[in-house]
């Protein structure tokens, strides 16, 4: 069953369940299997460096540890910033109501790479029709989400798609820069030996 | 970050620069003392101490396996388990644990729904945006307002000049989509249509440049999308539904508008990106981007883009296993990685994997293992 959002728009509050939809619900998937010589299934596993060890799945373990090397619970870190001031955590966004007061532009939103499709589902309440109006008038509703709490925020945006279905876009803003004559970039004269797009996740489906 | 290899409306090719425009994550963890932590990767258990292996030894037991658990400690390992793994390989294994150093990959195409309907060798797309030929724009407009309602744009690149002339040839680039107000479809390939692919074996993308510009500067975003915004064929009733009562509840009176789905679902080939309309012949000029929106509703929609992956590499004569290269270090298969005509992603420089890139076939010689996931930014626990 889909979670349910509250929202806050022009002080009337409703309820959203919202669907995860992504590339596999969409399109299908591709699963790779892989065979030895006699036709048998095989599986991946990692070997240690000492050429010995094979770990199977579920192997493999991570732990934070100290300056020091002693190990330490996930429980006793605290979150700081590049300055090293402490952070205050947030709520998850489905313990408390979203205020939709702030609309954005097209220019704006499509400064943001998009991590999260949600399919917005309103319950029996509906949608206020001045939302619905707003909506379908073409407006972007920005807002601030986090699906589990934690410390940061994500930028997501509320919209009607081209299918008329009603949309919760979970996203990140990326820094875009105009460039001038002076600024300009080498290229990468060892392409074929640096591997491209580190920051592209393209495998992320 | 990658070279493009781009060219424009007027059949100006250049190479010029993509540039990341991820921000970087600023959030740090600290133990009580204010110290930054370290994230380490360490051994849980071995092949040898899985459930399998150690029922298999209480000759399929589970009573047996229990006994030897509270007495023997049969599940501990005290030399090896918690030890930190670096520089480790990834193999295959066949169902004894042994490992295989000749493989066959499979690819089973699977429909929404879990279905299988095709089984094939292992595809494997080769980069197509910084070879001899160009990225090009396809003709194709798309206002920006319809574009982000039909599109999911999960990255992009901004692309930058390397030299005056290429500040010339992208600043005029972006004026003329700045002033169309839209975005230019590019293609890749000898027909200038297929996705874009910037790495080896990476998921091919659509690919969507936006112009703005400001005075004497400008900025090239090339948005990049796998997925259109829709929703999957078993939720579209809902959708309907869900629109009918927001045009009940705005109008009472009016008839529901129907939902006419902006394209019909691409399953034929899953590892597709969103299919296109196709461009037409010549470039549209910018003013055909005005066209009323009814327009679009009719246009043609169904493409084929199961063609869009490149083909086959062809079988090496030479390729034999090597089973050495199992074991080797993390820096000798990083070299055998840099190899000039082996273009490998950054997964797959480590160990095994690096020589199955050197040896990209449908039926690979070594314990090549699919692209490793990401792992997440160790300073960054959510």
């Amino acid at each position: 069953m889909a979670r349910m959002l509250e929202f806050q728009f022009g002080g009337q509050t409703f309820r959203c369940g919202i669907d995860k939809v992504d590339r596999e619900a969409l399109y299908g998937r591709v699963d790779v299997e892989t065979y030895d010589r006699a036709g048998s299934r095989c599986e991946v596993a990692t070997l240690a460096s000492d050429g010995r060890t094979l770990i199977t799945s579920g192997g493999t373990g991570l732990g934070y540890m100290t300056g020091e090397g002693r190990w330490i619970e996930r429980a006793e870190l605290s979150p700081v910033d590049s300055a090293g001031r402490r952070l205050n955590t947030i709520a998850s966004s489905f313990d408390h109501p979203l205020e939709l007061e702030l609309r954005t532009t097209p220019e704006r939103f499509l400064d943001h790479s998009i991590r999260s499709t949600y399919l917005l589902v309103p319950d029996d309440g509906g949608m206020p029709a001045a939302f619905a109006s707003e909506l379908d008038g073409g407006a972007i509703f920005k807002f601030d989400f986090s699906y589990r709490g934690g410390v940061n925020a994500d930028p997501a945006f509320i919209l009607k798609g081209a299918d008329g279905a009603v949309w919760m876009l979970v996203g990140a803003e990326n820094s875009i820069n105009f460039l001038g004559f002076t600024e300009a970039k080498a290229l990468d004269t060892d392409a074929d030996e640096t591997p491209a797009g580190d920051d592209l996740d393209f495998e992320m489906m | 970050m990658p070279n493009i290899n781009l060219k424009d409306g007027r059949n100006r090719d250049a190479r010029v620069r993509a540039e990341s425009v991820g921000e970087r994550a600023t959030v740090r963890y600290v133990d009580q003392a204010g110290q930054d932590v370290r994230m380490k990767k360490v051994l849980r258990a071995t092949a040898e101490h899985s459930y399998d292996r150690l029922k298999s030894a209480a000759s399929g037991d589970d009573e047996a396996l229990a006994a030897n658990l509270v007495t023997a400690d049969t599940d501990v390992d005290l030399e090896r388990i918690g030890m930190f793994l670096t520089g480790a390989s990834r193999v295959f294994v066949n169902r004894a644990g042994e490992i295989v150093t000749h493989i066959t990959e499979t690819e089973v195409v699977r429909a929404p729904s879990g279905e299988e309907k095709e089984r094939r060798p292992r595809k494997r797309p080769e980069p197509n945006t910084d070879g001899d030929l160009p990225v090009s724009w396809t003709g194709r407009l798309i206002k920006k307002d319809e574009a982000l309602r039909r599109f999911v744009f999960s990255s992009k690149l901004q692309i930058v000049h390397v030299n005056g002339l290429t500040y010339d040839f992208l600043y005029s680039m972006a004026k003329e989509l700045h002033e169309a107000g839209s975005l230019m479809l590019l293609g890749a390939g000898k027909s200038g249509k297929d996705p874009l692919i910037f790495t080896r074996h990476a998921t091919p993308h659509r690919g969507f440049l936006e112009g703005r510009t400001n005075g004497d500067t400008y900025v090239l975003l090339l948005h990049l999308s796998k997925m259109e915004l829709k929703a999957p064929v078993a939720v579209e009733p809902v959708v309907a539904a869900h629109a009918a009562a927001t045009a009940a509840q705005i109008a009472p009176n009016a008839v529901p508008a129907a939902v006419t789905p902006i394209m019909p679902p691409v399953t034929e080939h899953p590892a597709a990106p969103p299919a296109i309309v196709p461009p037409a012949a010549e470039p549209v000029p910018l003013a055909a981007t005005q066209a009323p929106a009814q327009s679009r509703s009719r246009r043609p929609t169904v493409r084929d883009i199961t063609s869009a992956t490149s083909a086959e590499p062809a079988i090496p004569a030479n390729a034999k296993p090597e089973i050495a290269a199992v074991t080797e270090g993390a820096k000798t298969a990083r070299a055998r990685a840099s190899r000039p005509k082996a273009k490998t992603p950054p997964a797959e420089a480590t160990g095994p994997a690096a020589m199955a890139a050197d040896q990209a076939t449908p039926e690979a010689t070594a314990p090549a293992a699919p692209a490793r996931k990401r792992s997440p930014k160790p300073s960054a626990p959510q």
